[in-house]
């Protein structure tokens, strides 16, 4: 599906590298993300404080808590909950965010369930059912490289992958 | 039909190799008495923008100083002989990697991280499974995607691209069906006509598919894994995505569980930093 979206994208651009996070209200800046693979991207988006954050994780839980004190946006479990709280402290609500994913790829032949990807799909599932966050749109799986952006003045989202580029919010309606 | 090394040595030109890396892999690589040795303080000096990237590196490297080291010679005092070889290592590879690689959806640098990334995850795979020797593990990692510079080359880019696009099934198979050999075969011929040792060479060639046949070593195993594990976190990965396979039997030969891979990939990611800033790529 091919976006037809509004958005220039010259704006300041804020980027977010692997186990990072970024949040901002530069109503004319946009926040980036590029190649994830297995890792996920998870943006939210307040549409009326025009506050809104980006965190690129790589794995679902840590094996070892120091490492999530020490690098919180490595991991699901941490960041998201870091992503919300450095929102709300910029002046956004959350039941008001717009949250969209994507990532979550796999490598082709994974017989013995080590799926990183899945596995980083399924504990974000768990996490936001655990906490009645909606997710607003999403792009995850597959075994193709994602780049992801938000734009902080009107929310869009789009994901790119191999010079094909999705619309994840505003949702696209049928004319 | 010719041979790769055959097509190879009938284009005009190839990609090079700066000399710095092969005295570098010498010094990492090479028996303790290779008498092809110089000291790896003097091959850095000699290339200021070298010099500048690994005292750089060294410094990060070295947290905990006061004061940053301010010549080569105090970093290697601070971070060890084999560390720095490594930083100089990956830093003076950025000469003939860190290029856009266009027919693979690479932009420029994304090809060099992917090695790096690579390196550093078959450095951690070799001490992590105490198999391998990891010096060599980390060359050849860094090295495994050198054929991706000379596809464009030897194949019309527009089709190399086309093949990475159609998406159905593994790269390195796409690639075999098409023209008779993979980028990783590429490599291992361009690695030849650079005068890698075989050790490097067959790392490079089996680093999609490491042989299980009386060809089979840890080595081969710990760079296809780490491939994986560079793919995973998106280093280095283009229009070619993850449509690469792990070997479950290396993981296995390997004993490299989950809980291994995972750590691994912590480590990589914490270590790019140390190899890439500040301001370092």
């Amino acid at each position: 599906m091919a976006a037809n979206t509004s958005t220039s994208w010259k704006g300041n651009r804020i980027d977010v590298g692997v186990a990072d996070m970024k949040c901002s209200d530069d109503p004319i800046g946009y926040l980036a993300t590029r190649a994830l693979g297995s890792c996920i991207g998870l943006t939210a988006y307040d549409p009326i404080t025009k506050v809104g954050g980006l965190l690129h994780y790589m794995l679902g839980q840590p094996r070892d808590k120091d490492k999530a004190r020490l690098h919180p946006h490595m991991f699901a479990l941490s960041g998201v909950p870091a992503l919300f709280r450095a929102i709300c402290e910029l002046g956004g609500q959350r039941e008001r965010l717009i949250v969209c994913a994507a990532g979550g790829a796999v490598i082709l032949d994974d017989p013995d369930g080590y799926s990183i990807g899945k596995r980083n799909h399924a504990v974000l599932r768990k996490l936001f059912w655990k906490n009645g966050i909606v997710l607003h749109g999403e792009d995850c799986g597959g075994s193709a490289v994602r780049d992801m952006k938000l734009d902080l003045g009107t929310g869009q989202v789009i994901v790119s992958s191999q010079n094909e580029e999705k619309r994840l919010w505003p949702v696209l309606t049928k004319s | 039909m010719a041979s790769i090394d055959q097509i190879l040595k009938s284009l005009d030109r190839l990609p090079a190799i700066p000399v710095a890396v092969t005295q570098l892999i010498t010094n990492l690589c090479g028996a303790e008495d290779d008498p092809a040795k110089e000291p790896t303080s003097s091959i850095v000096m000699r290339d200021s923008a070298l010099s500048a990237s690994v005292l750089r590196a060294a410094n990060s490297a070295a947290a905990g100083f006061q004061m940053p080291a301010t010549s080569v010679k105090e970093a290697l005092q601070r971070v060890g002989e084999n560390h720095l070889l490594k930083i100089a290592l990956a830093h003076a590879s950025q000469e003939a990697l860190g290029g856009a690689v266009e027919e693979y959806g690479l932009e420029e640098g994304d090809a060099w991280r992917g090695a790096l990334a690579g390196a550093l995850a078959a450095e951690e795979i070799a001490q992590y499974t105490r198999k391998g020797d990891p010096n060599i593990a980390f060359t050849a990692a860094l090295l495994r995607d050198i054929g991706k510079l000379a596809m464009g080359l030897v194949i019309p880019p527009a089709e190399v691209t086309a093949v990475l696009n159609a998406n159905c099934s593994d790269v390195t198979t796409r690639e075999r069906d098409e023209w008779g050999f993979d980028h990783a075969q590429v490599g291992a011929a361009l690695g030849r006509s650079w005068g890698l040792p075989e050790e490097l060479l067959n790392g490079i060639r089996f680093h999609h598919n490491p042989p299980v046949d009386d060809m089979a070593d840890d080595l081969y195993d710990i760079i296809h894994c780490a491939d994986g594990i560079a793919l995973i976190l998106g280093y280095g990965v283009g229009f070619d995505g993850l449509s690469y396979s792990v070997n479950l039997e290396s993981r296995e030969n390997l004993g490299f569980d989950r809980a291994g891979f995972e750590d691994v990939m912590v480590s990589v990611r914490l270590r790019m930093d140390e190899f890439l800033s500040p301001a370092g790529g």
